[in-house]
C-alpha cells in the first residue's frame, strides 16, 4: 500500500517534470516513434506476406505447375501479384505428365488474358479456365463459396474482382453471372476468375463476333497442368523427370513460388533492417543522453523526496517510469503512423518487390503492436536505468548538495 | 534522542581530503533546540546530514533513539526519516510543479497508508506559517520567504519529532526571518527537538544549546 501511494506520487511528478520539458520529451517521443514505426511496419509486411503465402499456397492445392518452357517467371508473377499472362503449350501433355511415376493427380488449366477495354471486358484480369472432370485445385473450394458445379454461364471470382453485384461480367463480348467470391488470399488468386474450361471455346468462338478483338487460342492446348505428388518428398524428384522426359515444358514447384516470395521479402527486410537497427541505436544513444541530462537536472528534487522518506528503489523506479512512460506514448503513436505509413505505400513497396500480402487477424496485428510498445518501453528502461541506477545509489547529501564522491 | 558515537566523515576532492567532520561523539536530547554555527565550509551541512542520515559516516555510529540508522536497510532508513525527521533547506526545495498544498502534502505519499494525516493537516500547516489560503498557487508565484515556510509547513506534516534546519534564514529579510525563528521557537516549545545550522552567530541565542563547528571540530560555545 505505502509503494502504491509513493509510485502514484513519483509517477505524478514524472507526468509533470515531462510537462515541464516539451522539447525534450518531444525529441525523446520522436525518436521511439520513428524507430518503433519502423519496426512495426517491417514486421508487419514480413507477416502478412507470411499469411498471404501460406493461405495462397494452400488454395492453389498443386504442388507443382507444368508451364511452357520460358514461362515460369510470368507464371510467379501471375500466382503471387495476379498479372493477367496467357501462354498456351500442346494438351497433350497432360496424359503425358500423368505417365511420369510419382505423379498422383494432374489437370490442365487454361490461361485467358482478357484486355481492359470496354467492348470487351469487365477489366484487365486473369481468367483461369480449370477442368471441372480432373480438378483437384479449384473445387475444393469452389464448393465451400457455392456447393455444387459451375454451370456454362457462372464464374467464381477472386476476392478483389472489381464489378458491381448485379451486373453480369463481360469477358471478350460474352456475359457470366458471378455465382461465387473467394475469401482473400492475399496473392493472385484475388485477381482471378475461374471458369469451367468446356466454357472457353464458346468464349473463344464467340469473341469473334462479340469482342472488338477476337480472342486467339490453338484448340485443344492447355496453359498449364497442375500436378499432386505422391508425397511431399516426391516433389523434387517428379518435376526432375518431367523436365527431363517432356519437351518443351518447364515446372514451377510450390516450393519454389514460396521461396521466391521469401526471397523477395528478404531483400525488402535487407533494406529495412539496417535502416531499423540504426534508428534504433540512434534512439538508444539519443534516450541515454536525454535521460543522462533529465535525471543529472532532477537529482537535487530526487535528493529532497529521499530526505522526506522515498526509498532508493522509489527513486529508480519513478526515473525509470518516466523514461518508461515517454517510450510507450513514442511507440503507441510510431505503430499508429507505421499503420498509416504503410497503408499509403502498400502498393508501391508490394508491387516493387512482387510481394503477395493478406493483412494478418487483427488478434495477430494487436499482438505484434503489444510487442513493440512493450519492446520501446523495454528500451526506454533501458536507456534509463543506468543514470537513475547511478543515482539512487547516491546517498541523498550528494544529490542534494551535489558532488559525488 | 540523537546520539553520534565517534563520527568522522571525510571528502575527497582532486586528490585533497577534506576533514568534514573529525570523530565527533555527543547526544542531542528530545527536545533540545540545537543551533551550529561555523563559517562556511565549516562541515555544517555535512553534520546535518549525518544526523538525518543522508549520508553515510566513513566511521563511528548515529543512533536515533537507540537505533543506528545505518544497520537498517534504505527502505527501513528512508520510512524513519519518513516518520521522525522533517528537513528544511537553504535553498529553494519546493518542487516546481505542484501547487504550494500538494508540497506540503508530499511527505504523506512515502508514510503507510493507515498513518498518512488528512488534507486538512496541509491546510492548518499553511496557516500556522500564516499562509492561509496559499494552497492552490504555484510556488513561482510566492516571494522566497513565503516559499521557505511552505518548505517548513511541508517538513512538519508527518508530524516528525526532529526537524533539522540547514541555513532556515538565509536570503530571508530581517521581519520574515524573525516570524520563522518565532515558530520554530514554538515548536520547540511543543516539544519538538530543533537542529537549526546558521552562519549568524545572532541567532545561535535563540537555542538552548549552542554548537560552533569550525575545520570539522565540534566546540560547545560557553
Ligand atoms: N561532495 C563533496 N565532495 C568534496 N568535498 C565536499 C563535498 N561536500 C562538502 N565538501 C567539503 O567539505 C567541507 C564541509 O562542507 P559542508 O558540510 O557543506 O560545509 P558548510 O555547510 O558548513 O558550508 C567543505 O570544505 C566542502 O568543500
Ligand atoms: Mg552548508
Amino acid at each position: 500500500m505505502r509503494t502504491g501511494r509513493a509510485a502514484g506520487a513519483l509517477l505524478r511528478l514524472s507526468i509533470f517534470n515531462l510537462m515541464r520539458n516539451p522539447g525534450r520529451s518531444a525529441v525523446a517521443i520522436l525518436s521511439v516513434l520513428l524507430a518503433a514505426g519502423i519496426t512495426f511496419a517491417g514486421g508487419l509486411i514480413t507477416m502478412g506476406v507470411n499469411h498471404a503465402v501460406g493461405v495462397g499456397m494452400a488454395r492453389l492445392g498443386a504442388d507443382l505447375m507444368v508451364v511452357p518452357r520460358g514461362a515460369v517467371d510470368g507464371t510467379h508473377t501471375a500466382l503471387v501479384m495476379g498479372e493477367p499472362i496467357a501462354f498456351y503449350m500442346d494438351g497433350s501433355v497432360v496424359d503425358r505428365v500423368r505417365a511420369i511415376p510419382g505423379v498422383e493427380a494432374a489437370s490442365p488449366q487454361v490461361f485467358v488474358e482478357t484486355l481492359a477495354s470496354a467492348a470487351c471486358c469487365t477489366g484487365r484480369l486473369l481468367v483461369v479456365g480449370f477442368d471441372p472432370e480432373t480438378d483437384f485445385t479449384v473445387r475444393p473450394w469452389l464448393y465451400e463459396a457455392l456447393n455444387r458445379d459451375l454451370g456454362p454461364n457462372e464464374v467464381v471470382a477472386g476476392n478483389h474482382v472489381l464489378m458491381t453485384p448485379s451486373e453480369p461480367l463481360r469477358l471478350y463480348g460474352s456475359e457470366y453471372t458471378v455465382v461465387g467470391r473467394l475469401d482473400p488470399t492475399g496473392m493472385g488468386m484475388d485477381e482471378t476468375v475461374f471458369i469451367p474450361l468446356t466454357s472457353v471455346p464458346d468464349m473463344v468462338e464467340r469473341s469473334r463476333t462479340l469482342a472488338e478483338k477476337p480472342l486467339e487460342i490453338p484448340p485443344g492446348s492447355v496453359s498449364t497442368v497442375m500436378v499432386r505428388t505422391a508425397g511431399p518428398d516426391k516433389v523434387e524428384e517428379v518435376a526432375r523427370a518431367i523436365e527431363e522426359t517432356i519437351p518443351g515444358v518447364s515446372v514451377l514447384t510450390a516450393g519454389q513460388v514460396t521461396q521466391g516470395v521469401t526471397r523477395n521479402v528478404s531483400s525488402l527486410m535487407a533494406g529495412l533492417i539496417p535502416i531499423s537497427v540504426g534508428v534504433f541505436l540512434v534512439s538508444l544513444i539519443l534516450l541515454l543522453v536525454l535521460f543522462s541530462a533529465a535525471t543529472m537536472e532532477r537529482a537535487r528534487e530526487i535528493g529532497i523526496l529521499r530526505a522526506m522518506g522515498a526509498t532508493a528503489r522509489q527513486t529508480v523506479l519513478t526515473l525509470a517510469g518516466e523514461a518508461i512512460l515517454l517510450c510507450l506514448i513514442g511507440a503507441l503513436l510510431g505503430v499508429a503512423i507505421g499503420v498509416g505509413v504503410y497503408g499509403l505505400f502498400q502498393d508501391l513497396i508490394l508491387y516493387s518487390f512482387t510481394l503477395p500480402f493478406l493483412w494478418p487477424s487483427l488478434v495477430q496485428q494487436a499482438l505484434f503492436a503489444v510487442l513493440v510498445v512493450l519492446g520501446a518501453g523495454a528500451l526506454g528502461a533501458l536507456a534509463a536505468a543506468w543514470p537513475a541506477w547511478r543515482l539512487a545509489r547516491l546517498e541523498p547529501h550528494y544529490s542534494i548538495h551535489g558532488g559525488n564522491t | 534522542m540523537i546520539q553520534l558515537e565517534g563520527v568522522a566523515k571525510r571528502y575527497q576532492a582532486g586528490g585533497q581530503v577534506v576533514e568534514a567532520l573529525a570523530e565527533y561523539t555527543g547526544t542531542v536530547e528530545d527536545g533540545e533546540f540545537v543551533v551550529v554555527t561555523g563559517r562556511s565550509g565549516a562541515g555544517k551541512s555535512t553534520f546535518l546530514s549525518l544526523i538525518g542520515g543522508l549520508i553515510r559516516p566513513d566511521s563511528g555510529r548515529v543512533l536515533i533513539d537507540g537505533q543506528d540508522i545505518w544497520q537498517l536497510s534504505d527502505a527501513e532508513r528512508s520510512l524513519m526519516r519518513c516518520r521522525t525527521t522533517g528537513f528544511v533547506f537553504q535553498f529553494a526545495s519546493l518542487i516546481p510543479t505542484l501547487t504550494v498544498a500538494e508540497n506540503v502534502m508530499l511527505p504523506t505519499a512515502f508514510l503507510p497508508a493507515g498513518e498518512a494525516p488528512p488534507k486538512q493537516r496541509a491546510l492548518e500547516l499553511l496557516e500556522q506559517v500564516g499562509l492561509a489560503g496559499y494552497g492552490d498557487r504555484m510556488p513561482w508565484q510566492l516571494s522566497g520567504g513565503q516559499q521557505k515556510r511552505v518548505a517548513v509547513a511541508r517538513a512538519l506534516l508527518n508530524r516528525p519529532r526532529i526537524l533539522l534546519a540547514d541555513e532556515p534564514t538565509a536570503d530571508l529579510d530581517e521581519q520574515t526571518e524573525q516570524e520563522l525563528m518565532a515558530l520554530f521557537q514554538s515548536l520547540n516549545r511543543d516539544g519538538m527537538t530543533i537542529v537549526m545550522v546558521t552562519h549568524s552567530a545572532e541567532l545561535a541565542s535563540l537555542g538552548s544549546r549552542h554548537l560552533i563547528l569550525s575545520g570539522g571540530r565540534v566546540q560547545s560555545a560557553p
